[in-house]
């Protein structure tokens, strides 16, 4: 049973590391738990007790296709990238870090030497390496399992006051708070987000503690907008109607441009749309929509994936200098998110965990996420896998 | 009595190809105004628009225009309220014609305090008035006669290197420069350029990239006397010719299938230039603003990069975003330009610009703007040569002519 019995915080302190379980991926829908040799680390690397993985999009993809998008599963491959743990072993030449310490992982290798990467854009480095990715191979295993070993210098120390919970959202609000750099809002501006999902909320909690003053959450679920209304993500809500089909490229396009001058309209009369907005879903017809609400001079940022290409409405960028701003993954962000969550600049966050599973129940969190609800029909936001007591 | 005001002529678009030459009265300059008598004027493929079909997109010309916003000239008098401008009467100008209305959110410069109304953005003023264009009614009247008033902090004064054609490309120049510093093109020292679309201004990307220090720059054109231009005239490192489509090649059956033939495009393109897959252009400047460029664009752009979309085209176009948002290549949107014409200026009158002096391939005397317009349709002047600027009024006026305040009029010959 989730949410319930369970205390929101995983069992603290180090545990026994003599075995580990993994939530290994076989094939779509066939998820298994494996018992995994447990290896020391090795040099440069720290042995970490996974406490807590929250689930994510892409991982319920490979999940239920066995790919994600163009990325195919090759081998068995355990899921998960967004975790949190206790160091339970440093290998050579490791200082900053001991046994004991509680750190957040930052799931992607990557190269450290490329243009991109002295760049300080790692997160485009073409040998980055992705836990739980089948786009390179062999796969990098992910964080469904009980105790990993990872390069320590992306094993990022939780500050005082931070839970494993927290931590383990330092993933998403990676890419949200990369997203906000990319596209920044400024005190008193105006955002739109469209997705209010854990991504979505994020950005609206991160525009909130920026001292946005107009905050715009859009949804085609109706739980969702009262739940970013209501606990405060969002200073309005907005439920989108599920549209069929559009019956051509130009009635999906001027379908798109009646819902962003609905939403202007209503929330953002004084301008000719929001300054910035976060486009979190991936579907075409949102994405078109964003760039119709965003004001002249404004930006939108692309942080949803799922579309690999959509038609645009180019005139927008063009007369009105509306920018289009590619957010992929995060670089860089982990101190300022955890900073973010040990100052308590995001309150009300932890919310977003809205459900709970030991990682022996691996397969129904997954059944969760896919519905959109748990057994007891509550609303799932943001799944996490762990430790928890029963 | 005061003496009639003399007549002034000017090409006056009545409606599609109905260009006459008209003698109109030249006003009194207003306060904050200047009148300045117009030396040359280049022509751009939106006065042609306006010229063929009587419209430009959704803007119907409804009321007599004088197209024509690439302008150089000479200040023949200035208005009351003028002083502080700095400007004289004989000073040598550039014309800026968009008018900004100075007080919306654009105009005004936000956040710092100063009294600016000429913000950093001003070119998206809500309120803009633009000379010649039917956007907004009443229209304004462009640069395309011998006279005309002027706000006199829209008048740029022109280096004396500096010729009047060459500042009359001040114009096209400033949209180039305003599309550099909105890629943030110096944020990467000696980068890689690429422009698509080898007319005017893709040209002028060319030489501003050379100018601020690109390591290589290279112009892909569908037309080879362009990129040859490109090459020998402006000093592009490489060009690319962008096939048309051989015979017999099976028509593409939907949009999906032109993007992946753009994207093999951009692939060959890369090999041919030496460059890998998944390399690519630090800036690329998309000139055209037609959709297979805009997707080549992407496609040849470095992870991390950006595209500036300088070209007017297709209002909507299908944008791979797996190549573009999820690489972080920016689409980057640029409209006009924002207080570009003092370093345009400053750039024509440097010479660090190569083949700017080449630019202006055909001229024409303000009685033959029509046929200015042709060539400009044609892309090809009267013996079949490249067309890259045209230019009217050059060189036609040989006469100063100065107002006096007593309202008589003396001339003097021009150097």
């Amino acid at each position: 049973m989730a949410g319930g019995p369970f205390s929101a915080k995983p069992i603290d302190g180090l545990p026994v590391v003599d075995s580990n379980t993994a939530a290994v991926l076989y094939g779509p829908q066939d998820l298994r738990l494996d018992n995994r040799p447990v290896l020391p680390p090795g040099p440069g690397e720290a042995q970490v007790a996974v406490k807590v993985t929250g689930l994510c999009g892409s991982d319920l993809h490979y999940y239920i296709h066995g790919r994600n998008g163009d990325f195919v599963l090759r081998e068995p491959m355990a899921l998960g990238h967004e975790a949190a743990g206790i160091i339970s072993a440093v290998g050579e030449g490791v200082t900053h870090l001991q046994v004991g310490d509680r750190v957040a992982i930052e799931a992607g290798i990557h190269c450290g030497s490329c243009r991109l990467c002295k760049a300080g854009r790692y997160n485009l480095c073409p040998q980055m390496r992705y836990a739980a990715s089948a786009k390179t191979y062999p796969h990098l295993q992910g964080t469904l399992q009980t105790v990993m070993n990872h390069p320590a210098k992306y094993l990022h120390r939780i500050p005082e006051g931070c839970t494993y919970e927290q931590a383990s959202l330092v993933e998403p609000l990676s890419v949200v708070l990369h997203a906000s750099r990319r596209a920044p809002v400024k005190p008193g501006q105006s955002v739109l987000v469209f997705g209010a999902g854990a991504v979505g909320m994020l950005t609206c909690a991160l525009a909130r503690a920026t001292g946005a003053a107009n905050i715009v959450a859009v949804d085609i679920d109706e739980r969702r907008i009262r739940f970013a209304v209501e606990e405060g993500f969002a200073t309005a809500g907005h439920i989108l109607p599920k549209l069929p089909r559009p019956a051509s490229p130009e009635d999906g396009l001027e379908s798109a441009r009646q819902t962003a001058e609905k939403l202007v309209s209503e929330y953002s009369p004084e301008s000719d749309g929001f300054d910035v907005v976060y486009e979190c879903t991936g579907v075409a017809s949102c994405i078109q929509a964003a760039f119709y609400a965003a004001r002249t001079g404004g930006k939108v940022a692309f942080i949803g994936m799922g579309t690999t290409a959509a038609m645009l409405p180019l005139s927008s960028a063009v007369f009105r200098e509306v920018d289009l701003v590619g957010v992929f993954r995060f670089c860089n962000t982990y101190a300022d998110a955890l900073a973010l969550f040990g100052a308590g600049r995001l309150p009300g966050v932890e919310k977003l965990v809205t459900t709970r599973y030991s990682l022996e129940r691996v397969n129904e969190a997954f059944e969760a996420l896919k519905r959109g609800e748990d057994q007891s029909g509550r609303m799932v936001i943001k799944v996490m896998i762990g430790a928890y007591e029963n | 009595m005061s003496p009639a005001l003399p007549l002034h002529p000017a090409a006056v678009l009545h409606g599609a190809k109905d260009l006459r030459i008209e003698y109109r009265e030249q006003r009194t300059p207003q306060a904050g105004e200047a009148q300045v008598q117009i030396m040359a004027t280049g022509l751009c493929g939106s006065d042609l628009h306006y010229y063929t079909h009587g419209r430009n997109g959704d803007f119907v010309v409804r009321s007599p225009l004088v197209l024509g916003h690439e302008a150089s000239g000479i200040i023949t008098a200035l208005g009351p309220s003028t002083a502080s401008s700095g400007l004289r009467v004989g000073q040598r100008v550039a014309l800026e014609v968009g008018i900004p209305c100075r007080k919306c959110r654009y105009c005004v410069e936000m956040g710092n305090g100063s009294s600016s109304t000429k913000g950093p953005r001003y070119n998206l003023c809500e309120n803009m008035r633009f000379c010649s264009s039917a956007k907004t009614f009443p229209h304004l009247d462009g640069t395309l006669q011998t006279s005309i008033n002027h706000p006199v902090d829209l008048l740029h004064p022109i280096p004396d290197s500096c010729s009047y054609e060459t500042a009359a490309l001040a114009e096209p120049l400033a949209v180039v420069l305003h599309a550099s510093r909105r890629a943030n093109a110096t944020s990467s020292p000696n980068p890689r350029v690429l422009v698509i679309g080898a007319g005017a201004v893709g040209l002028l990307a060319c030489s501003l990239s050379i100018a601020l220090g690109a390591s290589t720059v290279t112009a892909i054109d569908i037309d080879e006397t362009k990129l040859q231009f490109a090459r020998d005239v402006i000093g592009v490192d490489d060009t690319w010719q962008v096939p048309l489509p051989q015979k017999g090649t099976p028509p593409p059956k939907d949009k999906e299938e032109i993007l992946r033939r753009n994207r093999d495009m951009a692939e060959q393109i890369l090999e041919d230039l030496g460059m890998r897959i998944g390399d690519g252009f630090d800036i690329v400047y998309e000139c055209t603003g037609v959709e297979s460029c805009i997707q080549m664009a992407i496609f040849l752009a470095k992870p991390g990069s950006r595209v500036a979309l300088v070209g007017m085209g297709t209002p909507v176009g299908l944008i791979p975003l797996s190549a573009s948002a999820l690489r972080e290549v920016d689409l980057i949107g640029v409209f006009r330009y924002a207080n570009c014409y003092p370093e345009a200026l400053s750039l024509l009158g440097s010479g660090k610009l190569r083949g700017i002096h080449k630019m202006v391939t055909q001229r024409f005397a303000l009685e033959d703007t029509d046929h200015a317009f042709e060539t400009l349709r044609r892309g090809r002047g009267d013996h079949g040569e490249l067309v890259v600027k045209v230019m009217v009024g050059v060189g036609h006026q040989t006469e100063f002519i100065s107002h006096l305040a007593d309202g008589t009029t003396e001339s003097a010959e021009l150097a």
